[in-house]
């Protein structure tokens, strides 16, 4: 849940108790979930204060209009058990990571140890590492880390190939002069 | 008992067609679940109740008509936007000919042409 606004306390405890009852929902669906209410009820509270309304009151209003905790837990968690039984059949229990992000992996494991031009894969790999975090920033879905272990490897490799045709072009060139 | 039945039957005919109003909306422009409400809330007989959209959407988004991704915001928490997808498309059309077709039919037998 976000600070950056001041949640009015009842809001928050709306929030509490949807989480509560949300709990055996796998966790990233849980906070998916509740920051989206959130967002909700903050811009229907945002909606009655430029309206005039006491803050309390308006609060209360909000909630009290809002579909009671339990009948939203129960819904959210009905669609998100088919979702899972689905996804579970389709692909396994476990959410994929983002495709770019393994991509980026195999590019920086390739030039590393890819003499010459592993260079180019390094670069590759740098500009699939980076798009990769852009969409998990979007999709919230796995795979930042296998993002940023790619992103380190592709700069390793690019700074070993570098080396590599340094070393070769100056080999290259004290055989001339000898 | 009349006025109850009525009733009855506008929810049964508003839940059909909520996902098909959801995917027109979100066809035009990408939206977040309180700006859907605030456009549904602006026709009557679509009018929904505070939160409810959160299932649907989950549900539209379990079926992959909607792909929804999440945006920064400055005023507050990041947004849950939702697009429509390839299949959201095909949806809407075949959908959208059904009930024409659906409504034609009745037009053709309230006018005693059937």
């Amino acid at each position: 849940m976000s600070n950056q606004r001041k949640i009015h306390p009842v809001i928050l405890q709306y929030l509490h108790d949807l989480s509560d009852k949300l709990a055996y929902l796998p966790e990233l669906e849980r906070e998916q979930s509740i920051s989206e209410v959130e967002v909700h009820l903050q811009d229907l509270y945002q909606e009655k204060i430029e309206q005039g309304v006491d803050i309390d009151l308006a609060a209360h209003e909000i909630v009290n209009n809002f579909l009671s905790v339990d009948k939203l837990a129960e819904q959210i968690t009905n669609e998100v058990d088919v979702m899972q039984a689905v996804n579970s059949k389709l692909s396994g229990s476990k959410k994929k990571n983002n495709s770019k992000a393994f991509y980026s992996l195999i590019f920086g494991i390739v030039s590393i140890f890819l003499p010459f031009i592993g260079v180019v894969f390094g670069f590759l790999g740098v500009i699939v590492s980076r798009k990769a975090r852009k969409e998990i920033l979007n999709t919230k879905e796995p795979g930042s880390k296998l993002a940023s272990i790619g992103f380190l490897c592709s700069l390793i490799g690019i700074v070993i190939q570098i080396l590599v045709i340094f070393s070769f072009i100056s080999y290259n060139f004290l055989i001339k002069v000898n | 008992m009349n006025t109850k039945k009525n009733d009855q039957w506008i929810v049964q005919l508003k839940k059909g067609v909520y996902e098909l109003a959801i995917l027109l909306l979100v066809r035009k422009k990408v939206m977040y679940g309180y700006e859907l409400t605030q456009q549904l809330n602006k026709i009557p007989l679509f009018t929904l109740a505070e939160g409810s959209i959160y299932p649907i959407l989950k549900r539209m988004e379990n079926k992959q008509w909607i792909e929804p991704y999440w945006q920064e915001s400055e005023e507050g928490p990041s947004r849950k936007y939702y697009k429509i997808t390839k299949e959201g498309q095909e949806i809407v059309k075949t959908r959208m000919d059904d009930y024409k077709e659906l409504y034609q039919g009745l037009e053709l037998m309230k006018e005693g042409k059937f």
